[in-house]
């Protein structure tokens, strides 16, 4: 199968029509991130999924900007179709048509279709069909690869048995030779009944009875201990494999695992880092205007005012009462000054006395008249009262003071106290202001802390993305796991040892003891039925070693094959030799490096890795070829982001000049500008396309991205 | 008999705001929800209705404008002397002090004759109706240019520094002496 030409139409970025041509041999697809090689690649494995449905009209692969442009209550169709060479010229299309209604998008009308094209004339068959005729699922498998961690196909469990039973000639065995407990090919299933009917033979001839039924229990015992041996054997090789699978899978994960752990660790001390610096924000200004008196800022003036006017009015009292005092002294002094002699005291004349003066109206004391309203009789009057004054109670005596209440004084008692906090309150406008720089601070490292996770957790899912095998609780369990993993392993293992140690045991007595009734069978009526079995037997050995030599064939053109390649691949670099062999313990084909010597290459960098893997890929599709007549395209998204520049371009010219069509998606040959390194094209001799984002866009909106393909070379 | 301290005639009385405030009060505190639903009445900005109302009264105050009180008046529940002991509200801190600042301020700025209530020609209950007056004309003040805010950007006490900036803004620049001394020089 070649690729004429691809159309893509509203797929994703790929706005509208856009039909690339394809040629044979290797096609280069340049690209920045996001340009939209990935989406051509995924565009190709939709076309390719004969089986999938559930995704088959998803709104998510109808491009944003045509979704935009789109009229209400129009429709429109999102379309990848593919013209190939496989036998005459092809069509393979798959679509669906989507509206738009009231904002919404429905799809609908999923077409897959494909056409035989004869001249003008067109026979149409379902799409699917068509594609597992011409590019059967088997081989789509070895076809299209995404990323250099999944070239490696071979470690999936069954992937190179698969391999070798659909493209070696061993299938042609199936009928006569299988190989397995369960099924029979027809070598094995003559031998068996033959046994059977050479054993009903032996039992019904009476004049070795004995003998016979002592070697036949005998016979039974150990056939059904090898069973039993068998059984437990292959359970504990299918213990093995799982354990060792899974080891696999943590070897070739372990440094995700350690990345995994850092990353954790990271986002661990981050989020904690996070939640610390958070604690210091609190925004709650409004509440702090009342809880921290934070409303007081501006109270600086108005309890100046306060004080001033409590102090005033203090003042103003003590000026009062100062003066009331002296008014007072003034009075009993001028009183006294006036009369410049000592007065009697009251009780001169006696009461008695002075009431009958009055009554007489005459002073009895200087022997004048004293009339009632004169000087005198007032004089007398008052000395009177004074004198019935002196006699009563003192309190009776205390004058009314000028200032009943003493509110000033409560007031300048707040003031004091108040006054102590007061500087606190001149400063709470410059702390308010420390404050909020002081959360602006926090909040800024907040959000570099989270810009920090945000890094972390897109690492995590990259990484996680890169190991779909493993589940992250896997990854983080395997320190613990690896112990319990190795030891279930070693387990198992050992028991195959022994297992695979009785099962020679048990094969060789039965051996002897078949021998031995074999022997009484020569002189026994039943004979002939033997020599019918032992030739069964020997047809169906042939077929057993002809089957085991056939694939060993095939596994060494595939090695010698994929040695070709790599030595391709790797120009002037060290290569090892890949071994494609199988495990004696698991019973699996598998790859590894190998130098001359025959040391394994435990870790090899990974574009070695990478070259290898593609090397046996190279390999497989050649044989195939070969065998079946027909080619097929290898389709690579980003496969060489671990290459040096200089061995990416090696790599891609000698793939330029193997006899094969491949399509790479690639950003090499883009400077960090994104744009294209002319000097290292002009040097490929391949067709080159350039992959990239319309100008202008918006960086934010998904809608204004159109990707847009130039052929450039 | 001791005479009874002004301040404490003045924290049992309980000011009056206009009634159409109400709508304010419930929207930013717990105003009017009992206490067993606080747990419910999350998402208000303050606690007690008072709160606002302190608000409101230092808006009036730093603007030291006062506004009369028009048509239907009404109380809160609590009066003066219990404003800002918040026993029942958690993560809030007491504020009892900020009573006495705001009756420091009432004195400031009511032009009562303290003398005159010394001498008791005044008496402490007619003082004290003088002050909450001030008080309610201030806060009169205050919760009109609120609702003036509210009406010009009714997400403007949304914001964490809302309340706060409104304050500051009426606030007059603090003097920064040095450069003062800079032009001199």
């Amino acid at each position: 199968m070649i690729i004429k030409e691809i159309t893509l139409e509203n797929f994703r970025s790929y706005y509208g029509k856009n039909t690339i041509k394809f040629n044979d041999g290797l096609m280069l697809f340049i690209g920045d991130n996001g340009d939209g090689k990935t989406t051509f690649f995924e565009a190709l494995e939709w076309l390719f999924d004969t089986t999938s449905t559930k995704h088959n009209t998803d709104y998510r692969l109808i491009s944003e900007k045509k979704i935009l442009e789109l009229p209400e209550y129009s429709s429109d169709t999102v379309k990848v179709s593919m013209t190939f060479e496989h036998d005459g010229e092809k069509i393979v299309e798959k679509s669906f048509s989507f509206q738009k209604e009231n904002n919404q998008i429905r799809t609908n009308n999923f077409l897959f279709r494909g056409w035989y094209v004869e001249g003008v004339e067109r026979t149409q068959i379902q799409g699917g069909m068509l594609l597992d005729r011409c590019f059967e699922a088997a081989i789509r498998k070895y076809c299209l690869f995404k990323g250099e961690k999944n070239l490696n196909v071979f470690n999936n469990s069954d992937a190179l048995k698969y391999l070798i039973d659909t493209f070696s000639n061993i299938r042609q065995f199936d009928p006569y030779f299988i190989g397995d407990n369960e099924n029979l090919g027809f070598t094995e299933f003559a031998e068996k009944e033959s046994n059977k009917v050479c054993e009903k033979a032996m039992k019904a001839d009476k004049s070795n009875e004995t003998q016979e039924k002592i070697l036949s229990s005998q016979l039974t015992k150990l056939r059904n201990d090898l069973q039993d041996v068998r059984t437990r054997l292959r359970n504990n090789r299918t213990n093995a494999t799982n354990y060792s699978t899974k080891l696999d899978d943590l070897e070739s994960s372990k440094e995700a695992c350690e990345q995994l752990k850092q990353i954790n660790e990271r986002l661990k001390s981050l989020n904690e880092k996070k939640t610390r610096t958070e604690s210091f924000v609190n925004e709650d200004y409004t509440i702090k205007l009342l809880d921290e008196m934070w409303i007081l800022c501006g109270f600086s003036n108005i309890f100046a005012e306060f004080q001033n006017k409590i102090s005033g009015a203090s003042k103003e009292k003590r000026k009062l009462e100062n003066e009331a005092i002296k008014e007072k002294g003034k009075q009993e002094a001028i009183k006294e000054l006036a009369k410049g002699i000592i007065p009697l005291p009251p009780y001169i004349p006696d009461a008695k006395t002075m009431e009958e003066m009055l009554t007489d109206e005459f002073c009895k004391v200087c022997g004048r008249e004293a009339k009632k309203d004169s000087e005198a009789y007032n004089f007398m009057y008052n000395k009177l009262q004074d004198l019935i004054k002196s006699q009563q109670p003192q309190e009776d005596a205390e004058e009314t003071p000028v200032f009943p209440n003493n509110f000033i004084d409560e007031l300048n008692k707040k003031s004091n106290t108040l006054e102590s906090n007061i500087l606190e309150i001149n400063n709470l406008r410059i702390k308010i202001k420390d404050y909020i720089e002081y959360v602006e601070a926090r909040k800024a490292e907040v959000k570099k802390i989270q810009s920090n996770i945000d890094v972390e957790e897109d690492n995590k899912r990259k990484l996680l993305a890169q190991n779909d095998n493993l589940t992250e609780e896997e990854l983080k369990n395997s320190y613990e796991n690896i112990t319990n993993w190795y030891k279930s392993k070693n387990d198992a293992e050992k028991q195959i040892l022994i297992l695979e140690k009785d099962e020679k045991d048990i094969e060789n007595k039965l051996a002897e003891v078949q021998k031995d009734y074999d022997e009484l069978g020569k002189t026994s009526t039943a004979n002939t039925y033997r020599k019918i079995h032992t030739a069964f037997e020997k047809i169906q050995n042939a077929f057993k070693y002809a089957k085991e030599k056939n694939t060993k064939e095939f596994l060494a053109l595939l090695e010698a094959k994929a040695n070709e390649y790599l030595n391709k691949l790797n120009i002037d670099d060290f290569t090892g030799i890949i071994r494609i062999y199988e495990d004696k313990i698991e019973r699996k084909l598998k790859i590894k490096l190998e130098d001359k010597n025959g040391t394994f290459v435990a870790n090899p960098n990974q574009a070695l890795e990478t070259t290898m893997y593609m090397s046996v890929l190279f390999a497989v599709s050649e044989l195939t070829t070969i065998r079946r007549d027909y080619d097929y395209p290898l389709i690579f998204d980003a496969p060489t982001s671990s290459f040096a520049p200089q061995k990416e371009s090696d790599f891609f010219n000698v793939i330029s000049d193997i006899k094969k069509q491949c399509i790479i998606f690639t950003k090499s040959f883009l400077n960090d500008e994104g744009k294209l390194l002319n000097d290292k094209i002009d040097k490929l001799h391949c067709t080159i396309n350039r992959m990239e984002k319309q100008h202008p866009f918006d960086k934010n909106d998904l809608s204004t991205i159109q990707t847009k393909i130039t052929l450039i070379k | 008999m001791v005479a009874e301290k002004l301040y404490d005639v003045w924290a049992r009385r309980n000011p009056k705001w206009e009634i159409h405030f109400e709508e304010i009060i419930h929207q930013f505190t717990d105003y009017g929800i009992g206490s067993s639903e606080l747990t419910t009445a999350r998402g208000k900005t303050l606690g007690a209705g008072y709160e606002i109302y302190i608000y409101a009264f230092f808006v009036g105050l730093y603007a030291d404008k006062k506004r009369e009180l028009n048509g239907e008046t009404k109380t809160f529940g609590q009066p003066i002397q219990y404003w800002g002991n918040l026993e029942n509200r958690k993560l809030r801190k007491a504020y009892p002090r900020l009573r006495e600042y705001i009756f420091t301020a009432l004195l400031a700025k009511t032009d009562l004759d303290l003398i005159a209530l010394e001498k008791g020609t005044i008496t402490d209950n007619q003082a004290v109706d003088m002050l909450k007056d001030t008080m309610e004309q201030y806060a009169n003040y205050g919760f009109h240019t609120i609702e003036e805010k509210m009406k010009d950007n009714p997400n403007y006490f949304y914001k964490n520094t809302g309340f706060l900036d409104m304050i500051l803004d009426l606030l007059v620049p603090q003097s920064n002496s040095s450069d003062v001394e800079i032009e001199q020089l």
